[in-house]
Parts: C-alpha cells; sequence; structure tokens
C-alpha cells in the first residue's frame, strides 16, 4: 500500500486560554502533498485558532502538529510556509512594495521576486501606493503575495476572499486554482462554501473547536441520494425511514424528503408511496450542496 | 538576524515619526540649548537681573570647549524622553497593526526578530547621538564665533567618552520604552507610564526627597537618576570656583552609573525577549 505523504498533520491538536475558553479540542487533521484543503466551520468554531497554532503564533495546550515536517512556529518550517492568517497585516506608511520587501529580508528570499508576485496578484500598478490608501481587496491581494513571495511549499490562508467583491471573489478563486495546480500544498478556511466546493480536493470540518468530518467534497456530501416530494410528508417519512433506518433519511429545508440511496431504487420507493396512499409529486436523483451538509453536520438546520 | 535587522532598518527609515524624534531632538537641543539661552543672557535687562559672575559662568556653559557636557546633559533629558518614545512606537505599533504576525510568520525565530529590532534600534540612537553631537558643535561654534572665543575645544577622548554616554543613557530609554510596550502590547500606555515614570518619578519625587537619606540611597539604583549621574561625569570646564561649589554633586560616579545603566539595558532585553517568546500572538 502506497503511504500518504502528510504535509500538515495534528494529533489531538488542542488549545485552552488561560481564561478556560478551550478554543481547540483534539483535532486530528491531515493535509496530503499537492492538494488544496478546505477548512470549514461556523465562525468562532476555531477555525483560526487552529491556524495560527499551524504557523506558531499560538503554542496548542495539548498534542502535536507538524506542517512541512517541522514543528510549527520553527525556522525551518516557516521557511516552506507562506500563510494569510485572518485580515493581512502590513505597515500602512510604506508601499505595497516596501512592505514586500520588508517581508522578503525577514524570509531571507531574494526582493527579485517581488515584482513577480506583484504581477501574480495583479497589483504590480498600484505598487507604489501605501498600504494604508488600499481598498479591503487590494490589502488581500498584497497579503496572498506575501504568502507567496518566498514560493513556499505549504500555503496555509485564513478566509483569502473575506472583503472581495463578487468579482475579486472569482479572480481569487482563480488564483487559488492557479497556486493549486502548480503542486503546492495549500490550505484555506472560507465561509463561502461555493468557493471550496470548487476550489478544493478535500475537507474538514470543524465545529465548537472539534473537527467533525474531514474526507472529499464527494465524501462529505454523502454520496448518491434521491429526492422525494410527497403528501402527506410525515407518512412518506415514516415509510420511508422503516425501509432506509433513521439515517438515510433527512428532511430538507423546504420540506422535501432526502433517502441516501442509488437511482436504480426510484420506482420501488415511488410504488411503495403510492401503494401506502402517499402522493408523490416529485422524485429525482438529488446531490446534496456542500452548503447543505455543512448545515446539516453543524446543526445549523439539520434533519428532522 | 542579519535579514530581520535589514528589515528593521527599511522600516525605521521609511517610517516618518523617527526623523520627527530626530528633528525635535536637534531642534530643542540648539533652541534651548543654546539660541535661547544665548539670548537670555544678550538680552537687554539680563545684566541687571543677574549677577556677572553668573552671566559669564553661564555664557562658558555654551562655548565650544564645553559643547560635551552642554550636549551630554541635554541628552540625558530631552534624549531620555525622545528615546523612550522611540522605542515604545518601534514595538507597539506592531502591535497596533496587527504585523507581529506578518513577521513572526516568516523565516527568523522571535528571538532573532528581537535581536534585530534592538541592533536597528542601537543603529538609529548611534545615529541621533552623532547628529546631536554634530549639531551641538556646530551652535556653540556659532556661540564661540559672537564671543570671539580662544577657549578651544575638547579634546577627542572627551568627545568620544561624551558620545558613547549619551548613546548608552539613550539606548537605556529606548529598550525601556520597547520592554513597556511589549508589556502593554500598544504604545498608548506604554508612552504614558514612560514618561511619567522618567518626570514624575524619578524626576519630581526624587528631586523633591534628594535630601532624605533614605531616598538618596535607594536612587543609587534607579536608572533615572544613573543616567544623570553618567551626564554629571562631562563637567562644564572653565567655571569659577564659587559656581562649581554650587553644583550638585553626582550620585555615584561614571563608571557606576554606566555599569547600572548596562544593567537595566540587559535586564530590559531579556524581559522583552522572554515575553515576545512566550505570550501568544491573538491579534
Amino acid at each position: 500500500m502506497q503511504q500518504v505523504d502528510h504535509v500538515i498533520e495534528t494529533r489531538g491538536l488542542g488549545k485552552r486560554y488561560p481564561s478556560g475558553v478551550e478554543a481547540v479540542r483534539g483535532i486530528d487533521l491531515s493535509v496530503r502533498r499537492g492538494e488544496v484543503y478546505g477548512f470549514l466551520g461556523p465562525n468562532g468554531a476555531g477555525k483560526t485558532t487552529t491556524m495560527r497554532m499551524l504557523v506558531g503564533l499560538i503554542r496548542p495546550t495539548a498534542g502535536s502538529a507538524a506542517v512541512a515536517g517541522h514543528p510549527p512556529g520553527s525556522p525551518a518550517g516557516l521557511a516552506r510556509i507562506g500563510s494569510l492568517i485572518e485580515a493581512p497585516a502590513y505597515y500602512p506608511y510604506l508601499s505595497g512594495r516596501d512592505n514586500l520587501r520588508v517581508v522578503a529580508r525577514y524570509a531571507g528570499c531574494d526582493e527579485s521576486h517581488i515584482d513577480g508576485v506583484l504581477q501574480t496578484v495583479d497589483l504590480l500598478s498600484r505598487a507604489g501606493d501605501k498600504f494604508g490608501s488600499y481598498s479591503l481587496g487590494m490589502k488581500q491581494r498584497l497579503g496572498v503575495a506575501g504568502a507567496l513571495l518566498k514560493d513556499p511549499e505549504v500555503l496555509i490562508l485564513d478566509e483569502p476572499s473575506n472583503g472581495l467583491d463578487p468579482q475579486g471573489i472569482v479572480e481569487m478563486r482563480q488564483l487559488l486554482r492557479r497556486i493549486g495546480e502548480g503542486g503546492r500544498t495549500v490550505m484555506l478556511s472560507s465561509h463561502l462554501l461555493s468557493e471550496v466546493e470548487q476550489t478544493c480536493d478535500r475537507i474538514g470540518v470543524i465545529q465548537s473547536g472539534r473537527m467533525i468530518a474531514e474526507g472529499t467534497v464527494d465524501e462529505i456530501r454523502g454520496g448518491a441520494a434521491l429526492l422525494v416530494r410527497a403528501a402527506p410528508a410525515e407518512r412518506a417519512l415514516e415509510l420511508l425511514v422503516g425501509d432506509f433506518g433513521a439515517d438515510a433519511v433527512a428532511t430538507t429545508r423546504d420540506g422535501a424528503l432526502r433517502v441516501r440511496s442509488t437511482p436504480e431504487q426510484a420506482a420501488a420507493i415511488n410504488r411503495r408511496l403510492v401503494e401506502a396512499g402517499v402522493e408523490v409529486s416529485e422524485l429525482r436523483q438529488s446531490e446534496a450542496s456542500l452548503e447543505e451538509v455543512f448545515l446539516t453536520l453543524t446543526g445549523e438546520a439539520g434533519p428532522s | 538576524m542579519i535579514g530581520s535587522f535589514g528589515a528593521e532598518v527599511l522600516k525605521l527609515r521609511k517610517r516618518v515619526a523617527v526623523w520627527v524624534l530626530g528633528i525635535i531632538l536637534l531642534a530643542v537641543l540648539g533652541l534651548l540649548g543654546y539660541g535661547l539661552f544665548y539670548f537670555s543672557l544678550k538680552a537687554p535687562g539680563v545684566s541687571r537681573q543677574l549677577p556677572p559672575d553668573e552671566i559669564a559662568n553661564d555664557l562658558i556653559r555654551i562655548l565650544p570647549i564645553n559643547f560635551v557636557a552642554q550636549t551630554v546633559g541635554g541628552m540625558s533629558q530631552l534624549g531620555a524622553a525622545l528615546a523612550l518614545i522611540l522605542g515604545v512606537l518601534s514595538v507597539g505599533s506592531e502591535y497596533g497593526w496587527g504585523t507581529l504576525k506578518t513577521i513572526f510568520t516568516q523565516r527568523p525565530s522571535r528571538a532573532q526578530t528581537h535581536a534585530g529590532r534592538v541592533a536597528a534600534l542601537a543603529l538609529v540612537v548611534a545615529l541621533y547621538v552623532i547628529l546631536a553631537f554634530a549639531f551641538c558643535a556646530l551652535c556653540s561654534a556659532g556661540v564661540g564665533a559672537a564671543e570671539g572665543d580662544t577657549g578651544g575645544w575638547p579634546g577627542a577622548g572627551e568627545i568620544a567618552g561624551g558620545m558613547l554616554a549619551s548613546w548608552l543613557i539613550m539606548f537605556f530609554w529606548t529598550v525601556f520604552g520597547m520592554t513597556l510596550a511589549t508589556w502593554f502590547r500598544q504604545s498608548a500606555l506604554g508612552i504614558g507610564i514612560g514618561l511619567t515614570y522618567a518626570f514624575v518619578l524619578e524626576g519630581l519625587i526624587f528631586g523633591l526627597l534628594r535630601s532624605v537619606t533614605i531616598i538618596h540611597d535607594i536612587q543609587k539604583f534607579f536608572p533615572g537618576a544613573n543616567a544623570t549621574a553618567l551626564a554629571q561625569a562631562f563637567p562644564a570646564h572653565g567655571l569659577s570656583r564659587a559656581i562649581r561649589g554650587q553644583l550638585v554633586t553626582p550620585l555615584v560616579g561614571g563608571t557606576q552609573a554606566a555599569l547600572v545603566l548596562g544593567a537595566y539595558v540587559v535586564v530590559g532585553l531579556i524581559a522583552g525577549l522572554l515575553l515576545l517568546t512566550r505570550r501568544d500572538v491573538v491579534n
């Protein structure tokens, strides 16, 4: 069996603040080399705390982590990681280019790369303007440029699309795809589930500091399913739960039933419901969106 | 550390506040220490208010032979405040802008980053001192020319010693400012508490209670008092015996004062390093 090469790996990673708040509780997370990994969770779930621990800004109080083969925050590890944690933080009195010069000097990388990364994020024409005068979107792009400056093996990006307008979000998504295609490992958190769905190979879902799901987008979606709209809905639910089990049937937000089942079983389900006096108005193949699954997993709109 | 030093130098070089502090230092040293002082001695009516001996001695203080004593004295007071602000701003702003997370996620360790910043600030303070000495020498030359002075200049050893002493005094206050800003994770509180400490506790309270034996003895261990003592190790030349008798006796000798200040610098650097390396960066 081929051994999977994990670039980011945590075991039982936890953080309890001195105030007693336990922001992260025993997270096991694995990001494979070359993949784009989406890190999802509601506000306050512990995403940023986890990412801060991965880059060494916060020390864990439990468990362990390794990024690019090194403990978080070690100079050898940091040399191989580019990161953007929460809002990009740069010096407002310096131009975009000078800010990247500062970063390049700290990182010990060649300042000749600066124009290249500014070109990548489409900021070259405004590179001489002060960071303090940048729009939120421009600041975000400079943050990504700063993360790319080291030509890192691993990119850790916390909400890279934050504050961007729709056009900016599309451009950021294209940029992330390009970065991911280049063989780099990318871990990104986002509130934009469609972005994650279109960009990421695998995702992890965190809630209340715990990892509640991890897998490919298809695995997380839960595979094939049929959508049934029938009346009375209660009777239909009772019959389908009896046939498929409670775990396989969920009520969607608009009152339809989602049954984990293959398309071949559609005719049998239709016959079963009709013979029981239930009127079926819609029966079709359903693919749960990542948003639906996310809301179900995090309990923000669960099955009835 | 070289990379961190280079980055810090770039940040400091491009920061307006660093230039403004330097300009204020020169302007006040020149204006208060020479311009207004000279004007106050030469203005009409002064001779009727002050004894001639006192005016003559005050003039002697701002002649070229005494520019080292005059400059070191100014640096131990005004320079201290400006150096404190420089130290606070260099660290406190990083907390305000949230840029610590940017620099701590590059290659160097936090200790190397700290060392780079300290080295860059030491360089800026050295440049302040060089410029201040050059400017005060120029001002004193102007006074000397106006007064037809032929007293000459202090020796190279005295100039070098004065510059080193000034650098140590200002660097101590810079490190003190850095430590305060690191402790409070901001600039405003660091400047407020630092200046209050320097001028109210060490300046006013200790000054008023200096005659109390226990305060006099305790003061020997405080940095501000040692900075003053170090400045007093460069007395003015050519003062009359009567005036010399009125001068306050230094609390400790120059060497002891330098050693105490040096110890405070080391303690401040270690305290700042411990705070930086042990704390989480959460903003």
